[in-house]
């Protein structure tokens, strides 16, 4: 099978669409390294400054916490915080590192998903979209199917080219970051770690910036995978790429929507919404989400439920198509 | 006769209530090439397909080189080279990418080999274009590449001869009767064109309405004893008065009949009789198409 994934994988890298999108988002991302580097100035000391008079604004807090005869149980969280936050600023003071960097070539990696997935997403629904469908419409699916390998195995062979494009685009990404915004702005805050109040340990976790950015591409690999999932079985399924293309970016498009309604509309079925479950950005550094409804092991179920479904439908119905005239 | 490599027994297939296919056997032999004739909507098509895996037989069998294409498909399929409807090409790749992909998926298909291919087809100069700037003629010359490139021994062609001129036509007939010959494949070729097929073929099978009306060898065809009969005569008007026989008068002097071999000294005799002066009469070169029109009485699709 591993012919088959090479030979999925060539015919991509041959289009030209791929080298399209990829000047598309290096324009993107120097316009806004640039904008970055000339909102926000990181240099000098300041930080530590500022560092240095929210440890003295702390300390007073925390005394007048301490003062009190009792402590409700929201002043004794807010009293852990501010121990926290108290150790986070005596880092940067002791370490003279600029931890909460806002608009440094860090800041951007750090939140490189938030600022960039929308390209890995648009390139991956279009990769997965075309991959079957376009096979199908130009009847060169025929050419596949009479090979010695099995419907699963041509299935899975597309399917895992279009991951295997997923991970690479995320590489690649970063990569570019990387360099870019080296180049714009600097390469120095790449050392710096990154520092994170885990609510479970109620300690502070030191995390490597790539390290960083491979959990939180693993946080959100789950919203990327059933994008595809569900572009990819749409183009299987209708042999439609139009619609393959449009419906995945419609359900992205209205996740943040949905999760607005959860507020006002409080009804339990809307804890089985894919869209609500899909993040587990909410998990990481001992997290808990806001609604008690979901926890971490019920959201992994209903993203491999989903899974499961779409990808299963995909399948079944290519294993038993007629191939008509095309 | 060679060894049997393609052996379809009572192939039916269903679509909701329509019988499209029903009850069609085919065989292939070694050094075959077997003309697939029917009208348009016959089945020859559907056919093909069935025996290809890329529709699901509803009863019935399909056996290439021992294997049974249901239980062993990737045995099966593995010595087939097929053209279905058009040649399946990636008209963004070249030529030689589209060979390449092909070459990856079967375990002993080198450079050489798609060299020797190309080579064989024609296609040298042109290889390395993208198959979108290719020309009909040149893309069902690379549909026949890719189908025989990893060497397989049963060839399956949907009108290969579709959009090709005369020099192409030739020049794929010569190459398919040399890899009858010289490789021993059997090739089945479905197609409109008899006039072609007559040149290539040694086996006719004959479809219609999903199902087979005929399967014999091309001599056999082409030797029925009924005829069509031309005649030049001075002047056709008598002829008319001829109520036993019914000419098919053409002009003032050429008239055509249709007769068993066994009637024409008595025809000849009679038309001296009346008179009727006589240059030639000559017998119809009985082509494929009147063999086909006349065991298919003309199409009408059920």
């Amino acid at each position: 099978m591993n012919k088959l994934i090479k030979n999925e994988l060539t015919k991509l890298i041959k289009k030209k669409s791929l080298y399209i999108m990829l000047i598309i988002l290096i324009i993107f991302m120097i316009i806004n390294n640039i904008l970055y580097s000339r909102a926000y100035s990181n240099k000098g000391d300041k930080y530590i400054e500022d560092a240095e008079t929210q440890y003295e604004q702390l300390l007073e807090y925390k005394e007048s916490l301490e003062s009190l005869e009792k402590m409700s149980k929201e002043e004794e969280e807010s009293y852990n915080i501010i121990i926290k936050q108290m150790e986070k600023n005596q880092y940067i003071i002791d370490n003279k590192q600029n931890v909460d960097a806002v608009g440094d070539n860090r800041f951007i990696l750090r939140t490189i998903f938030a600022q960039y997935d929308i390209f890995i997403i648009i390139y991956i629904i279009m990769i997965a979209g075309t991959i079957m469908s376009e096979e199908f419409n130009k009847g060169t699916i025929k050419l596949l199917l009479i090979k010695p390998y099995s419907r699963t195995q041509i299935f899975l062979a597309k399917f895992i080219a279009c991951i295997i494009v997923l991970l690479c685009s995320a590489l690649i990404m970063v990569l570019l970051q990387v360099i870019i915004g080296g180049l714009i702005l600097d390469f120095n805050s790449l050392t710096v770690p990154i520092v994170e109040y885990n609510s479970a340990t109620q300690d502070l976790q030191f995390i490597n910036l790539f390290a960083y950015i491979g959990l939180d591409f693993l946080a959100r690999l789950p919203i990327y995978l059933i994008l595809l999932a569900l572009s990819f079985a749409c183009s299987t399924i209708l042999l439609n790429t139009a619609t393959s293309i449009v419906i995945p970016i419609l359900v992205y498009l209205f996740s943040g929507t949905i999760e607005g309604f959860l507020n006002g509309i409080n009804a339990k079925w809307m804890r089985f919404i894919i869209t609500l479950n899909w993040n587990f950005e909410t998990y990481l550094f001992g997290r808990k989400p806001e609604i008690s409804a979901f926890s971490l092991g019920f959201s992994v179920f209903i993203c491999i439920l989903y899974f499961v479904i779409i990808i299963g439908a995909a399948y079944y119905n290519f294993r038993r198509r007629d191939i008509k005239n095309i | 006769m060679g060894k049997l490599i393609l052996k379809c027994t009572n192939l039916s297939k269903k679509i909701g209530k329509k019988q499209v296919l029903e009850d069609v056997s085919l065989y292939v032999h070694e050094g075959d090439i077997v003309g697939f004739i029917g009208p348009n909507g016959a089945g020859k098509t559907t056919t093909i397909k069935l025996v290809l895996g890329l529709q699901k037989i509803t009863s019935g069998e399909v056996i290439i080189n021992g294997y049974n294409l249901k239980e062993d498909f990737k045995k099966a399929i593995k010595n087939v080279g097929a053209i279905v409807e058009s040649p399946d090409l990636y008209m963004y790749l070249s030529g030689y990418e589209n060979l390449k992909l092909i070459a990856n998926l079967y375990e002993d298909v080198d450079e050489k080999r798609i060299e020797e291919v190309v080579e064989l087809v024609g296609l040298t100069n042109r290889i390395k274009d993208k198959v979108s700037r290719y020309s009909l003629g040149m893309r069902q010359r690379l549909g026949i590449a890719q189908a025989i490139l990893h060497r397989p021994n049963v060839l399956i062609l949907d009108e290969p001869t579709n959009g090709l001129d005369p020099e192409g036509i030739k020049e794929m007939r010569e190459l398919l009767e040399k890899l009858a010959k010289e490789e021993g494949m059997g090739i089945l070729i479905s197609s409109h064109n008899l006039a072609e097929l007559e040149t290539f073929c040694n086996k006719a099978c004959i479809i219609q309405n999903g199902k087979l009306i005929e399967e014999t060898s091309l001599k056999n065809l082409k030797e029925e004893t009924i005829s069509n009969y031309i005649l030049e005569v001075k002047d056709t008007k008598p002829l008319k008065k001829m109520k036993k026989y019914e000419f098919d008068i053409k002009n003032e002097t050429i008239c055509s009949i249709v007769l068993e071999k066994e009637q024409v000294p008595e025809l000849i005799k009679d038309l001296v009789n009346e008179n009727v002066l006589i240059y030639f009469i000559k017998k119809d070169a009985r082509t494929l198409e009147d063999a086909f029109l006349r065991k298919t009485g003309g199409n009408v699709i059920e």
